[in-house]
């Protein structure tokens, strides 16, 4: 009876909701039955890169000076804005050269997990970086040097520089609970849970273990029949015998033709039930918006904090410590689809209050748009500094002096959004800076305008426009439209320059 | 291996399934239990892995694991294996979902000798 209701699922297999290719399946003489079965049952999983393979290795080796990172990246369209991503992607070796800075510099980074669910759950995940810059005499020094020896003193004193004479290190705290911050974890329990809502089990059971069932079952009268005594079902070949699982384990070729027939029907039956599960769960999850989550939490607002000491020897300049506040973040997030099912009066959220939000036209445009907005607060104190150097007739001396820094600013992406960061994008900046006790600085104003137009690979030309309150700050432009306001136009090679970070 | 179909394995034996979770995607499962008193379905979340069965005689057990796409890419794998008076795996089964595959799954069935 078994052997006919194999046959029977086969033949009236529901017809699939879903157009798909029929599963075509050949079994080779020497493959065990089992081994074929789930060679042919799809598990609907991308292939895996080549190079993931060897990932192990890479990752062997860094982790012995590094913590694991603690949430990268998580959008499918990559990078998104032109705002640091406070959660670091590579965590480098100890003393690893840094390049694509002002010189060649060595250092590290690594990432604290203070927040990993596991040993600690402090809502904050920690960075220490360490740099030791390529050291240069201090411009206002050489600047103070007599012009008729400047050139010797500065290669006499430079040569005794080492790296450790200009040093940064800085620590990080990021923010991250349910509310603020891009990791995963805290959201982990409510998307599963959103899963569960969205792909109830069905009436009937799992298509996919009913197969699995059936099959199953066919081989229960199959080993009893050989077991029996009956071993008609197999050729009268050497090494054709059941293994540890049983006739599972034959040989597919030690089966009689009309056997074998019954067994690909079988396989294709298992095979094609997994297949049309895997269909209909994908259909159902793209159309709720449940592939925009991790978009939604990448958007998340960030909060974070960190304090920098830069500690110079005197002829390399003033030590100075930084401390620095910002706050960013996407409009279309993980807080606001929240709100937005409070409002349909849901207590959390659920499918439909998901897929309503992420097809809501303001929702996809921003997500499309990939626009963040962050506002930054800076204090820089600089030490007091003197240095006496009677041979080159240099007697400097510089008070302390504070800086106070607020910038702001927004981006966005244009054009199709399934190019990722492939795309133009607009970034407005602004920043303002008090001075304060300060002989050389003096307040400042400065805001930009930046159109970057992407070209090819990691190339994009940028257009930009620099304004600021006084002439001197305006900066490094291509051409000056007036005294206060400047025109640059650039071709980047280097993608971390894109949106006038540098 | 994905979906392994283990068969006559003698009791008592233990059927572990485990999951190196990379927590960017959803995980969802399904675990059918049949005994000689009937069939029972438990869904299975994320804090169930390790799952451990203990396989009495006649028992039959079938797991299916789901990794669903939030967006981001995402890879886990499920590890299988039968342990105790029978041996089986240990299987390991890489599951990964990206933009365009937006679910994969895998079963377990492990059926113990009558």
């Amino acid at each position: 009876m078994r052997l006919q209701s194999l046959v029977l699922l086969a033949l009236v297999a529901p017809v699939p909701l879903i157009a798909q290719e029929p599963v075509v399946v050949t079994c080779l003489p020497a493959e065990p039955v089992g081994t074929c079965q789930a060679r042919f049952t799809p598990t609907g999983s991308a292939p895996i890169p080549k190079e993931q393979t060897s990932a192990g290795a890479v990752t062997a080796a860094a982790s012995r000076l590094q913590s694991k990172a603690p949430g990268p990246d998580l959008s499918s369209l990559g990078p998104l804005s032109s705002i640091t991503d406070f959660l670091p992607r590579l965590a480098a070796a100890v003393l690893t050269p840094v390049t694509g800075t002002n010189g060649p510099e060595l250092g590290f980074k690594t990432n604290l997990p203070l927040n990993d669910g596991v040993l600690f759950r402090w809502g904050v995940t920690a960075q220490i970086t360490g740099v030791f810059h390529d050291p240069k005499l201090y411009g206002p020094l050489v600047d103070s040097i007599p012009a008729s020896i400047r050139e010797a003193s500065r290669a006499t004193l430079e040569s005794g520089l080492s790296v450790y004479d200009n040093a940064t290190v800085t620590g990080a705290l990021n923010v991250e609970n349910g509310r603020l911050g891009r990791s995963m974890r805290p959201h982990l329990t409510e998307i599963d849970n959103l899963a569960d809502a969205l792909l109830p089990e069905p009436e009937g059971g799992n298509p996919v273990l009913a197969a699995t069932r059936e099959f199953d079952a066919f081989f229960d009268v199959l080993d009893a029949r050989f077991d029996s005594g009956d071993k008609t079902m197999l050729l009268a070949q050497p090494n054709c015998a059941p293994g540890e699982n049983g006739l599972i384990d034959t040989p597919f070729g030690c089966f009689t033709p009309a056997m074998q027939d019954l067994l690909r029907t079988g396989i294709t039956a298992l095979a094609n039930a997994s297949a049309r599960h895997i269909a209909e769960t994908s259909r159902t999850i793209r159309e709720s918006g449940f592939t925009r989550i991790a978009q939604l939490i990448n958007n998340q607002p960030q909060l974070n904090f960190s304090l920098e000491l830069n500690p110079r020897r005197s002829l390399v300049g003033p030590t100075e410590w930084t401390g620095k506040g910002r706050f960013e973040m996407g409009f279309a997030n993980w807080n606001g689809l929240r709100r937005a099912c409070r409002a349909a009066g849901k207590t959390a959220v659920d499918p439909e209050c998901l897929t309503s939000y992420t097809h809501d036209p303001r929702v996809t445009g921003s997500l499309a748009r990939a626009d963040r907005v962050f506002i930054e607060f800076n204090l820089v104190r600089r030490n007091p500094w003197h240095v006496y150097l009677p041979s080159d007739s240099v007697d400097l001396r510089l008070g302390a002096s504070t800086t106070f820094a607020v910038s702001g600013g927004y981006g966005a992406y244009f054009g199709n959004p399934d190019d990722g960061d492939n795309r133009d994008r607009v970034d407005l900046t602004s920043k303002y800076e008090f001075a304060r006790d300060d002989a050389i600085r003096q307040n400042r104003w400065i805001s930009t305008l930046f159109y970057t137009r992407h070209v090819s690979g990691q190339a994009s030309a940028q257009i930009g426009l620099t304004y600021a309150n006084r002439p001197e700050f305006v900066g490094d432009v291509t051409r000056h439209l007036s005294a206060n306001l400047g025109f640059t136009y650039k071709l980047n090679q280097d993608p971390a320059s894109a949106a006038g970070q540098k | 291996m994905c979906n392994p179909l283990w068969r006559q394995i003698d009791t008592p034996s233990t059927l572990t399934i485990e999951l190196t979770d990379d927590k960017k995607g959803s995980i969802k499962g399904v675990q059918e239990t049949e005994t000689a008193s009937g069939t029972t379905t438990r869904e299975l979340k994320r804090g169930d892995f390790p799952l451990k069965v203990t396989l009495s005689k006649g028992m039959k057990c079938r797991v299916l694991v789901q990794l669903l796409s939030t967006g981001a890419t995402s890879q886990i794998t499920v590890t299988s294996s039968v342990t105790g008076k029978s041996s089986r795996g240990p299987d390991a089964c890489p599951l990964r979902v990206e933009g365009k595959n937006d679910v994969a799954e895998m079963r377990v069935s492990a059926s113990a000798r009558s």
